[in-house]
Formats: C-alpha cells, structure tokens, sequence
C-alpha cells in the first residue's frame, strides 16, 4: 500500500463524515428558511406533497384563473395561467401561479412591464384588446367516496385585479 | 489499499465491485442520456423565453441565484448551454474526464438555477450531482482519451463515490417520505394518493394513461395501502443504504414506483434514473456484449472488447435519436405535459429490472 492509497482513503472517510453531518443539517436549514421564505437551492431534498387535500371524502382542488375582461368591461374568456407562460414547463405554472398571483399587494403592483406582457398575451389568446385581468383563486370540493365523482361546492374569490394605467 | 478495518471502512470501500471497464461505459452511456434528455430546460427557445421575461417574473430560490436581479440576456443562457454541452461532451469521449465531469455538473447545476427563477424549483439535482461524486471513481480509465494518454499510469477504479451516491438518494427520498408522515399521510381517515391524483388530473390537466380509470376508482383499502406503501418506501430507502442488494432491491422498487406515479399522477422524475442507472452491474453488462461480439465476429478477446463498446455506442446514439425525434415531433399524443420518451424510458426501466429480478431469482 502506498502513501496514496493512506491518505485517499483517509480523504474518503472524512468526505463521508462531511457528508453524513451536512445532509441533516442542510435539511433543517432548508425547513427553517422554506417556513419564512420559498424553498432554498441549491438542497439536497425531493418534493415532499406533505398536504392532504382531503378531509372526509371531499377532495379540494385548487386552481388559479386569469379572467380576461375586454375594453368594454365584459369578461372574454376564463384562462389557465399556463397559457400566458407558454415558454414555461407545465411542472413550473402551479409554483410560479403561486409565488406571482396570490397576495393583492403584488398582484396590484406589477411593473407596466409585466402588465404590458400579461395584456399582450390576453390579446393573443382572445383576439381582443384586454383592459383587466382578475386573478381568481378557485376552489373546488369534489365528493368521491361511494359512487361518481361530483361537485359539492366550489369557492372563488379574486383574489386581485391587474388593470391598464389609462 | 489496506484491508478495511471495521464496518464504516467496509461500508465505503467494499459495498460495491467496480471495474474500469463498467465504469467506462457506464459513463458513456450517462454522457449520452445528459446529452439527448437531461440538459436543464427544454432547448433553446425556453432560454430566449426567459431572458424575454419581464424582471417581475424573475423570483430566484433562496440562494445564489438572488445575486441576480432578473434572468441574464439570451447570450448567458447560450454561452452555459454551449459549456454544457462542451463539457458532457469531453466526458463523453473520456478528455480529462474528472476536469470535465465537475464542470459539467456544475454549469448544469447554473443553469438549473437560473431556469427555477420562477417561484419555482424543480427536485432534479442528481442530473448534476451524478456527473461530480462519479468524477472521483476514475471512470475515465477506459474507453476515453485519457487511456490513450495514460496507458498503464491509470489509477484503480473506486467504488466510494456509488456509496456516497446511494447516501443522497437514501437522504433525499426520506426527506420525500418524512414530511407526509408529518402531512398525516399515515391517517387512515385520508387518501392521500387519491387526493394528489385529483389535483394533477383536474388542476393540471395530467390525464394520460390510467389516471382517468384510477379516478374512479374506488376501493378505500387499496387507496389507504397506496399512502401507507409510499413512506415505508421513501423512508425505508435510507436504511437500505447499509447494504448494496438491499439499496439494489430498493431501486427496483424505485423503478416501479416511477412507472406507477407516471401511470397514475403522470409525473416521470426521468432525472433520478441518471442516479438509479449507476447501479446496474456494468461489469456484467460489458462482460455480456463483448462475449456476443466474440462470439458473433469470431474476433479476439481484447478487440472484441472494444468492437462491442463501440456497437453500443453506436446503438444508444441512433436509439436515443429516433426517441428524441419522436418526442420533439409529438408523434404521439398523449393527453398530458409529459414527453413522450420519459414514458418510453421508465417503461424499458421497468422491462429491464423485471428481467434482472427473475434472472436472479431463477440463478
């Protein structure tokens, strides 16, 4: 056995021990920050799904809708936010609908920018000139326990409006 | 090296037999799949996208990405992306490979961040993780560049850096397992699996395959042993860690987890089969096709070798060129955002450890 092998293995062992204190430790990290914040990256953790969307046989799904309302102030079209992110993966619109369009506050507060791009995009998919969008959050209670799937309620609320600055 | 001195020791150094040549082509086979299907993002046009977005939509993770006040111009994404693809390449045919592997993982590892600036991250790290811990197995001894230049100054292929994988994926899928059970999962009162096909089938639109049967399907056991069946497993893998057929057994199982999630909530984790692959016994498989080889060109031991390597070489570039075209073209439809060769992939994965477990079972 050379020198080599002595102190690579002795470099092994210590990368293991490394290893075997930083992965508990970086997920406490990455549970105290996503508690405050957004989930941290880079981390060493796969997707959780800890929610149960399920109490007593009713299933909660929950959904966000861009209403699209044209100059005249009629509502055109009830969209899902994929299509105004159309260069976006399907598997990144439900954390981004998420992060962007659940608080007032920051819905309302858009850069004309964003706006200008969430209006041309309305456009684009309605073939009309958009003056307002409502961002509605919606949730539907879905019974399946015994036969059929059926509605039980559904709850929606706008949860913000995004409107041009004329 | 030294004969390991107690379990730790024997633990790093004696889970797994590697050999310079299952390392070789395992890491053609990993540059290859990199190459044709884990590149971060979907192409080009997906980073024009991005560097188009207005820097409202720019929400980078906690972390080094908040360096950045918005996507970086078009160009960054093409210069990471051209770096990529350099560096897997330079793995690929085995140039300086440790060099090479690193820096692939890590530029893969920038663009992905960039790419979950969004609000949302993507659990998809083993694509650069795998590249780096297998960088230090010398997986570049044989059939590369570097065995050209180095002839007979190779150093031994090492097997520590398959445990230290096996050690993040056991992590990783408990920190997958721990948080239903906090969840309530495990309430017996609840349907978990069941409510999550619910949200992927109405809230995502993920209705291929047998989502629409599964939705109406109504056997309260069976939905109860579905919750239960996925923490043991998830939490079950870190223990397998110990042992390689314990974690082997845990990965096959893993396969047909995927294959079941893909059927049911159409989610494929393709990523996780980069790690999952390092698994299979490539001694044998290489083994195996240079014997064909042999005995199909009556050739020599040696050369046979080489010819069979080449062949696969050869066979996994048209096989992964005729999928990548299939599912670019959308030749086939399917009622849902999953491409269509992460089904293919799980499938054959599926096909391939149903075939190994009988060959073992029947030995």
């Amino acid at each position: 056995m050379n020198r080599y092998d002595v102190m690579s293995q002795n470099k092994v062992r210590k990368i293991f021990i490394c290893t075997l204190i930083f992965l508990p430790l970086q997920y406490v990290l990455v549970g105290i920050i996503g508690q405050h914040n957004a989930e941290p990256w880079p981390a060493f953790i796969f997707p959780g799904f800890k929610n149960v969307y399920e109490s007593e046989r009713i299933y909660k799904i929950h959904q966000t809708r861009f209403d699209v309302y044209n100059s005249s102030d009629e509502k055109i079209a009830s969209l899902s936010p994929h299509l105004f992110f159309t260069g976006i993966p399907r598997s990144q619109i439900a954390g981004l609908t998420r992060f962007f369009f659940r608080d007032k506050q920051d819905i309302e507060s858009f850069s004309p920018e964003a706006k200008a791009f969430l209006f041309a995009n309305g456009k684009r998919l309605t073939n009309h000139d958009v003056s307002r969008l409502d961002i509605v959050y919606r949730r539907d209670f879905l019974k399946s326990g015994t036969g059929n799937i059926e509605i039980d309620s559904v709850d929606a609320s706008i949860v913000g409006t995004i409107q041009t600055a004329n | 090296m030294n004969t390991p001195k107690n379990s730790f020791d024997q633990w790093i150094f004696e889970t797994y037999q590697v050999s310079n040549e299952g390392l070789g082509l395992f890491r053609i086979c990993a540059s290859l799949f990199l190459l044709f299907f884990l590149i971060p993002g979907q192409g080009l046009a997906h980073y024009q996208y991005l560097s188009s977005l207005p820097s409202d939509f720019y929400a980078p993770p906690p972390g080094p990405m908040m360096l950045l006040d918005g996507f970086p111009p078009y160009i960054v994404f093409q210069v990471l992306y051209a770096l990529i693809i350099l560096f897997t390449l330079g793995m690929l045919v085995g140039y300086q490979t440790k060099r090479t592997s690193i820096l692939a993982g890590i530029f893969i590892l920038l663009m992905q961040g960039l790419i979950y600036s969004v609000g949302k991250v993507n659990h998809e790290i083993m694509v650069p993780l795998v590249p780096v811990l297998m960088a230090f197995s010398n997986w570049g001894n044989s059939f590369s560049i570097d065995s050209l230049r180095n002839a007979g100054q190779n150093k031994s292929p090492e097997s520590w850096p398959l445990v230290l994988l096996s050690l993040f994926i056991g992590f990783m899928m408990f920190t997958s397992g721990f948080p239903k059970i906090l969840g309530g999962w495990l309430d017996p009162s609840t349907h978990a699996v069941k409510a999550h096909l619910f949200r992927q089938f109405f809230a995502h639109e993920r209705e291929a395959f047998l989502a629409g049967y599964a939705i109406q399907f109504q056997n309260e056991l069976l939905w109860e042993l579905l919750d239960w069946a996925t923490i043991i497993f998830e939490i079950g893998f870190l223990i397998a860690v110990r042992k390689a057929t314990w974690f082997r057994f845990f990965l096959i199982l893993a396969v047909f987890f995927h294959f079941s999630t893909k059927m049911l909530l159409n989610i494929s984790f393709l990523p996780n089969f980069l790690a999952y692959a390092a698994f299979l016994n490539w001694s044998a498989i290489y083994q195996s096709n240079r014997r064909a080889v042999q005995k199909l060109f009556r050739t020599v031991r040696e050369k046979a070798g080489n010819v069979s390597v080449l062949l696969f070489v050869l066979l996994t570039i048209i096989s992964f060129t005729i999928l990548k075209w299939i599912s670019i073209r959308e030749v086939f439809q399917i009622d849902s955002d999953l491409m269509i060769h992460e089904s293919i992939f799980l499938s054959f994965a599926v096909i391939v450890v149903t075939i190994a477990s009988l060959k073992s079972l029947f030995k």
